[in-house]
């Protein structure tokens, strides 16, 4: 759906996004991860079609988007890192606003503005004054806004900046909603856990460099060298679990912290089970036995050190 | 046969018509326009704004209606037809005046508040194109200029019920307004389109308005009171609002043909605002090798009014001349030394024009588009200048043709110095600034140095002169009328090169130019060269093994494990990747500064 081939913008002498290569299938959400100023809001400004790339090309759709921007246009959704909203203008006028600069004929868009209110959860608004909406319900009209032409590729910068702790599981959920919808999506945040639990992929961004993408499972445990697990037991009996480990093989490391064990598992997908029923089998209460969550901040970390040093 | 054609006719004219509707509705579907419409309308602000308008206007009135009827001889109907006049001209004035102020104040800030409220991006990914944003504003704007005008209406009409003022007056002087209203909204639309922020678009669109408002209505009226006597205006004399009130009666004449003064006002009004609106729709594209033509375009059409304005009536009492000697010339210099004038004109306007042109744009992807923008524009204005002067000196086709080929060599010289700065000082102002300073130096000084010196004293500063394509000109026009007061003068100071030489003066004016020019070109050449090498350089370079494109997760997978170095770092691959970077920062040292600001 996206293919991005050694895409590169230069600003004067400053390079903002350098030979990046990227390719997402139909369906895929792919977490554009990085610092601020990293080049996240360059490449999804190239990709939306408002800056011309300086090198290399970038097809979205099958349509290349310096030699096809209003085909683009068409089949994108890009929702920038601020924005604003009109004056003296009601929440239905702005999406009939801009369904009409799609293109949507009039007697489609009394249906489409509702469907769109309904998915973002803002029906009650629909005659309010727009500048009266709180910040969250902004966000949410504005992804309301990049939905009314049913896109099929969604370029959402920092959907979830600025907002409080529930608006933000909001608009992760209205996410999901999205991606059951089938819609290829690409978002960015320079907050990692936030898209942790979303994406099937992810791209790491530091410095205009795209220094890892692909699967998540498949670069954490590239990562980590193996599979992550963690364990809960008494505290009493940490120092033993820690022995115990410590003679395996198939463990290549792993520390404790405030009654749970972190360890990194080489093994294979179902030897896990043959861990845990060792331990119990050496007197070992083990009160939690699981995969670790996937902590990108973790790889995040171990990823662009190696580049910064 | 005679049907064929008939149908033929109908058929086009039908499909004429319907375009026409098109274009209509799709204006009135433009959604922009809705927007604006709704938004403005909306709230008590714009009901206070048309209340006070009037207020003000109503005041004015009443004021006059007092003067005049506690004068003597009130009640004669010639008395009340001047009362009749004085309140048309007060309300027409003050409207013309209330445009200037209005209109730019409208779409100044179209797209600068867009961009400082951070919806401009938004609204650029949808698919309105460029051209209908802007029309949306513009339209958005006149139509409240409209509003005004119109709810003025009724206090116009009073001098209808007391005499004085035909229909025709007040329909051209209100046409005038809608038209101005148009030109000054899309003058401040282009501001806005060029400016960074409302404050400066406002300045800019404002001082520009006033300058442009101030010099056409003394230009106009002026035109129109040296005028009077003689029955026919000078050009435009109605482009100006405020002085439309006054000369919407009257007619002009262009190429024989006589209009109403109105009309033509009208026209100029709504041609120069296409040309700004259409400009202001270019600046607002992203992809700078996408952009339209259109200042080249608004370029071609000033220099296109500034043949048919100035020369005009000129032109159209040559092409009279044939038929009725009786007829006046109103610009007796352009008529009596044609030559001269007219190519001074043509190379002040290529001194200005060029430098501008030829600094454009300079990037890989805009590298042509400079140079080819001032080809066409050299060609534009040197083919309006032959055609012109042929008409003008009809027999001296000689002339005309080596005065073409003088410009020619003049424009070359020009390009080249501009071009040569470009490729020296890499920004595109500095060597802009640089190239008027010196093409202002090139064409001064020659003249200036040589003059110093009487024409008599053989001195070897008087060469200089050659170098001057000004002498060169009055050159031309010596050898096509030996009774120019400078002929003289001319043939004593020309003696002592050209003769030996064997060569006119413009031939050796010609060579010099074209000397000027070479190194700046070739300078140019070259720098354009390294550079379509440098870029084609960083996509070699740094180019990852290509993928099938049919294993996407694979080649997903080989991309996360192959070419990130730095998750196993190796000394090896460390120093490649700092290698790389180096390389980056060095070939972007001379790299073009940025263009797009947004």
């Amino acid at each position: 759906m996206i293919e991005v081939e050694h895409l590169r913008k230069e600003y004067g002498n400053l390079v903002a996004v350098r030979n990046l290569s990227l390719t997402l299938d139909e369906g895929d959400i792919f977490g554009f991860i990085g610092p601020n100023g990293a080049g996240k809001t360059t490449t999804l400004k190239m990709l939306a079609t408002l800056l011309l790339p300086t090198a290399g090309r970038a097809r979205i759709g099958g349509l290349d988007i310096t030699r096809e921007p209003e085909k683009v246009r068409a089949i994108i959704g890009y929702m920038p890192d601020s924005f604003g909203v009109y004056d003296d203008i009601k929440v239905w006028e702005y999406l009939d606003f801009f369904a009409a600069a799609y293109k949507i004929p009039h007697h489609r868009r009394q249906r489409i503005v509702d469907d769109v209110l309904e998915l973002t959860d803002l029906t009650g608004k629909k005659d309010v004054y727009v500048e009266s909406l709180s910040r969250g319900m902004r966000q949410r009209l504005c992804l309301a806004k990049t939905l009314v032409h049913d896109p099929k590729v969604l370029l959402l910068d920092e959907p979830a900046s600025g907002l409080d702790p529930r608006a933000r599981v909001e608009i992760k959920e209205l996410l999901r909603e999205l991606k059951r919808m089938g819609k290829t999506i690409m978002v960015s945040s320079h907050i990692l856990p936030e898209l942790a639990d979303l994406c099937n992929k992810i791209g790491i961004i530091e410095q205009g460099d795209l220094i890892v993408s692909g699967d998540v499972q498949a670069i954490v445990a590239q990562v980590r060298g193996g599979r992550a697990l963690q364990l809960r037991a008494p505290e009493a009996e940490v120092p033993r679990v820690l022995e115990l480990l410590a003679e395996r093989s198939d463990v290549a490391g792993a520390e404790a912290a405030a009654g749970e064990v972190r360890l990194q598992f080489t093994g294979t997908e179902t030897e896990p089970a043959d861990l845990l029923r060792d331990l119990v089998l050496a007197g070992v209460r083990v009160q939690a036995f699981g995969e670790q969550e996937t902590d990108l901040e973790d790889v995040f970390m171990k990823v662009t050190r190696g580049i910064v040093s | 046969m005679a049907r064929i054609f008939i149908n033929a006719v109908s058929r086009s004219l039908i499909r004429a018509a319907g375009s026409v509707l098109t274009a209509l509705a799709a204006v009135a579907r433009n959604p922009v326009l809705g927007r604006e419409l709704r938004t403005r309308m909306r709230g008590s602000r714009s009901y206070w704004l048309l209340f006070g308008y009037l207020l003000v206007l109503c005041g004015a009135v009443f004021l006059i209606f007092l003067q005049y009827t506690h004068g003597a001889g009130y009640g004669a109907s010639s008395a009340r037809g001047e009362l009749g006049k004085a309140i048309f001209y007060w309300v027409l004035c003050f409207q013309a005046l209330m445009v200037m102020l209005v209109a730019p104040a409208f779409t100044a800030g179209a797209f600068t508040i867009e961009r400082e409220q951070r919806t401009l991006d938004m609204l650029a990914t949808t698919r309105l194109t460029n051209t209908e944003v802007a029309a949306g504003k513009l339209l958005a704007a006149a139509g409240f200029a409209t509003i005004l005008a119109f709810v003025s209406l009724p206090l116009a009409a009073l001098s209808f019920l007391l005499g004085g003022i035909s229909p025709q007056e007040l329909l051209g002087a209100y046409a005038v307004l809608l038209g101005a209203s148009l030109f000054y909204g899309a003058l401040g639309l282009l501001w806005s389109s060029l400016a960074r922020n409302t404050t400066a678009a406002t300045v800019g669109a404002y001082g520009s308005a006033m300058i442009i408002y101030i010099t056409s209505c003394i230009l106009s009226l002026a035109s129109h009171s040296v005028s009077r006597g003689s029955g026919t205006a000078g050009p435009f004399t109605a482009f100006n609002p405020l002085a439309a009130v006054f000369t919407s009666g009257t007619s002009e004449g262009y190429f024989g043909l006589y209009l109403p003064a109105w009309m033509v006002g009208v026209t100029l009004n709504l041609v120069l605002a296409l040309a700004l609106y259409r400009s202001a729709a270019a600046n607002l594209e992203h992809f700078p090798e996408r952009k339209p033509w259109s200042p080249l375009v608004f370029a071609t059409l000033a220099w296109a009014f500034f043949i048919l304005g100035w020369h005009g009536s000129a032109i159209a009492y040559e092409l009279q001349r044939g038929f009725s000697p009786s007829a006046g010339s109103l610009i007796g210099q352009t008529s009596t030394w044609p030559i001269r004038t007219l190519a001074s004109q043509t190379l002040l306007f290529l001194a200005l024009v060029l430098p501008m042109l030829s600094t454009l744009g300079w990037s890989p992807a805009s590298a042509r588009r400079g140079p080819i923008a001032a080809t066409v524009w050299v060609a534009v204005a040197l083919g309006s200048y032959v055609l012109a002067l042929a008409q003008f000196s009809r027999l001296h086709w000689g002339a005309a043709v080596a005065g073409m080929l003088l410009l020619a060599a003049v424009s070359w010289g020009i390009y080249g110095v501009c071009v040569g700065w470009r490729a020296i000082l890499q920004y595109p102002w500095p060597a802009r600034v640089a190239g008027y300073l010196t093409v202002t130096l090139l064409l001064a000084l020659p003249e200036a140095l040589g003059s110093s010196v009487p024409p008599e004293q053989p001195d070897p500063v008087q060469q200089l002169y050659y170098a001057s394509p000004f002498f060169a000109i009055q050159g031309l026009q010596a050898a096509g009328d030996p009774q120019a007061p400078w002929a003289e003068e001319f043939t004593q100071r020309r003696s002592h090169l050209a003769l030996t030489l064997l060569v006119p003066p413009w031939g050796i004016t010609s060579g010099v130019w074209f000397l000027i020019g070479l190194p700046g070109c070739l300078m140019s050449a070259r720098r354009k060269g390294e550079r379509r090498a440098s870029a084609r350089a960083p996509s070699s370079t740094l180019a990852a093994p290509s993928l099938p494109h049919t294993h996407r997760a694979e080649a997903a997978e080989t991309r996360v494990s192959a070419a990130r170095p730095q998750l196993a770092p190796e000394p090896p691959n460390v120093v490649a990747l700092s290698e790389s970077r180096a390389y980056n920062a060095a070939e972007t040292t001379d790299n073009e500064p940025p263009e797009a600001r947004r």
